[in-house]
């Protein structure tokens, strides 16, 4: 094998697919996607006071509505002089969004109050919910005469707060940014995989239907050319993911501070008083745990790097035995199901990533590249079954290499007729 | 020893025999040219040649050495099917090809610049290929294939799909190719280009070679058992000859191949009778009937066994 010659086939693959401008914008816009991402993050998490919604409360009990005002003076109004009919009339003019009837029946514990209301969406039914509960829990307390012990016991919310243990020593847990890095990594690795075998293998069919591939063949080995146009397309692939990570280390790290600097802004115009709940309800340290440790990404490029030698042969050789993108179809399904597979087990890997199928999942060889980098990032995998899972990958991949590189060979030359799987088999015994 | 020298390949396709061992040898400063009915196993001899192909049995050398990725550079290939990547440069393209022949950058680029100036192409050099014509696309190709200044160039089907200009200009430069001593090896079928320009020749057919050897020697060796008639008149009676073959008719013109030694005198005869004689003559077969005569043969040949 001559190794100058991989490099030509190398240099032209990658130099004429990084040049074109699909691949500059794509590259460049997706850490924009990351920036927009994060932004959204801190403007959800910012207070938000413009819920200015009017429930009408008509309340028979007497006890129910002052509750409710206190919680929220602007919310609620009081209408237990207003006829019922023309509350509905109130509501479909949109002079109040809604309105509840509290009576003795709900008091007593024996019936559900009804919001009528023409619309507001989830989180004001939660909030009307919440406020609900609370004014009746107080309410009913206060009717049986408890001690402030028991209401006390009523009002704590104990949280569950955790320590991960490694063997650095302890450090702070943020397992749910873990867990969507996991997802991720693995959709990225899903993509990646997917996406650029797809571009193998159109690079190979399209060499085929210009017919240039005998004049290639006849300077260089198929071997040689395939590998070139194999890791040409990796060298791609890494480009890209690299500028992606690169950039995303960077703006994790400077996304707290920023986001600091800019809630200091915005506190800095509110009024004293929201200052307080404003504060308590963002912190821009959160944004830190999005901060991870490089191995992650390390371990990023291994799994991608090997996952797609093991597809990118497949690809490439389905690409030498046919003559058009359309004729691939009957072969792309073994290839997409493993991998589908994988993708799919991904949401199984972030919520549960230490379940037997998940374990089974993340070290078979065509799902391990999806499911051990999630796996990687959300939990701490022993390092035997990253070291099993890298090893049956590489057996795997060298096995598929070969059969690839045999159908290759001999596809590369065949026109005409669709191959069937028996003469794939032939051309490999070839 | 030839500068291509082809000893007793097979290669053979599931149960098809593409070639059944075939042997010849191209000697330096020739033309050779590869004959035969579509589907003789003409392209996969030219593959195996290239190294493209591996034969099952049998040996291939190019100067002397086995056929190899070392062997590869000395030979220019163009390949029936032409084709070049349709996004990338005139420049860049040829660039990556030639380098895929062993030639180092700042030597290739000069041999490139030459080329494309000798056929008036260097404005292209940046379009991209699949901007240009196809007239333009295969002087690229051509290009493609000599730059790397080989001893050997073998050209499968090369005037096919060529505008006469262009088959013209390809003409010249094959001859020329030969008088600076280089090798050319072409397979075609039309017969008159060979006629013009083959030095030796090797007639496939099923995958065997038929008939092979200096072009003027074949020839002479079919003797003159040809007619070369040229009248006015009306030309029915021509219909009515037997044991006779008629190449080449047209109105006032006729090549008519005399079979089971059918007199000639007595076509001579009838011919008087119904027309006015302007020229009867007796000559070699063309290369045409050769063709058609050696290759139905050996079908007849083929369908008895």
């Amino acid at each position: 094998m001559s190794w100058n010659k991989i490099f030509l086939v190398l240099k032209r693959e990658y130099v004429t697919r990084v040049r074109t401008r699909s691949f500059i914008l794509s590259t460049l816009l997706t850490p924009l996607v990351f920036i927009a991402f994060i932004a959204i993050v801190v403007l959800v998490s910012l207070p938000d006071n413009d819920i200015s919604k009017k429930v009408g409360i008509a309340d028979q009990t007497g006890l129910l509505f002052e509750r409710l005002y206190e919680l929220d003076s602007d919310q609620y109004v009081d209408v237990r002089e207003v006829p019922v009919d023309t509350l509905r009339e109130q509501v479909l003019d949109g002079e109040i969004d809604g309105y509840i009837i509290l009576d003795d029946a709900f008091l007593n514990g024996n019936e559900n109050p009804t919001l009528v209301y023409s619309g507001g969406g989830l989180a004001f039914q939660d909030l009307v919910e919440d406020d609900i509960r609370a004014a009746y829990r107080e309410a009913r307390l206060e009717q049986v005469n408890v001690t402030d012990e028991v209401r006390g016991i009523f009002e704590a919310r104990p949280v569950l707060e955790t320590l991960k243990l490694t063997e650095q020593g302890e450090e702070e847990d943020n397992a749910i940014a873990g867990a969507i890095l996991g997802f991720i990594l693995g959709l990225l690795i899903f993509i990646g995989v997917f996406g650029y075998g797809a571009l193998l293998m159109r690079g190979v069919i399209e060499e085929k239907t210009n017919r240039i591939v005998e004049v290639i063949a006849s300077s260089v080995k198929p071997i040689e050319l395939m590998f070139g146009k194999l890791f040409g397309i990796l060298a791609v692939a890494l480009t890209q993911f690299g500028v992606w990570i690169l950039s995303y280390i960077g703006l994790s790290i400077i996304a707290a501070p920023v986001a600091g600097l800019i809630l200091q802004a915005q506190l800095e115009s509110l009024p004293p008083d929201a200052i307080e709940t404003a504060e308590a309800s963002f912190d821009p340290s959160m944004l830190e745990n999005f901060i991870f440790a490089p191995s992650i990404f390390l371990y990023f490029f291994v799994f991608f790097l090997i996952g797609f030698l093991i597809y990118a042969g497949i690809f490439a050789a389905i690409g030498a035995s046919v003559d058009s993108e359309q004729d691939t179809q009957q072969f792309m399904l073994p290839v997409m199901v493993p991998i589908f597979i994988g993708y799919f087990l991904n949401l199984q890997v972030m919520e549960n990533p230490d379940s037997t199928a998940v374990v089974i999942a993340s070290l078979f060889p065509l799902t391990a590249p999806i499911n051990m980098i999630s796996r990687i990032a959300s939990t701490s995998v022993p390092f035997w079954q990253i070291a099993l899972s890298l090893a049956l990958m590489a057996g795997t991949f060298m096995a598929l290499m070969w059969l690839a590189a045999k159908i290759y060979r001999v596809g590369i030359l065949m026109y005409g007729k669709k191959p069937s799987y028996k003469e794939l088999a032939k051309w490999v015994r070839q | 020893m030839g500068v291509i020298h082809v000893e007793n390949i097979t290669k053979t396709f599931e149960k098809n025999k593409a070639v059944n061992d075939v042997s010849f040898s191209v000697e330096k400063g020739r033309i050779f040219g590869l004959l035969g009915p579509n589907g003789a196993g003409k392209t996969t001899t030219i593959r195996m040649i290239n190294n493209i192909l591996a034969p099952d049995t049998g040996k291939i050398t190019i100067n002397g050495e086995i056929a190899s990725p070392a062997t590869q550079k000395m030979i220019g290939y163009m390949p029936e099917e032409r084709g070049l990547y349709k996004k990338m440069k005139v420049g860049e393209q040829l660039m990556y090809l030639t380098q895929l022949k062993g030639m180092k950058p700042s030597a290739a680029k000069k041999a490139i610049d030459f080329w494309l100036d000798r056929f008036g192409a260097s404005d292209w050099k940046k379009k991209e290929v699949g901007e240009l014509s196809k007239g333009m696309s295969q002087k690229i190709q051509f290009i493609a294939t000599i730059a790397h200044d080989p001893d050997i160039y073998i050209f499968d089907e090369p005037f096919s799909g060529l505008d006469p200009i262009n088959s013209e200009t390809l003409k010249e430069v094959i001859i020329e190719l030969r008088s600076q001593g280089k090798t050319i090896l072409f397979s075609t079928h039309r017969m008159e280009q060979v006629e013009q320009m083959c030095d030796d020749i090797c007639l496939f057919n099923r995958g065997k070679t038929v008939l092979q050897g200096d072009l003027r020697e074949v020839k002479a060796s079919f003797g003159k058992n040809t007619i070369n008639l040229e009248f006015e008149g009306d030309g029915s009676f021509l219909d009515n000859l037997t044991d006779v073959r008629l190449n080449n008719r047209s109105t006032n013109f006729a090549e008519i191949r005399v079979l089971n030694g059918q007199s000639m005198q007595g076509i001579l005869e009838v011919a008087m009778k119904h027309a006015e004689i302007h020229k009867f003559e007796r000559i070699q077969p063309s290369l045409n009937e050769i063709f058609i005569s050696t290759v139905g043969e050996d079908n007849l040949k083929n369908e008895e066994v």
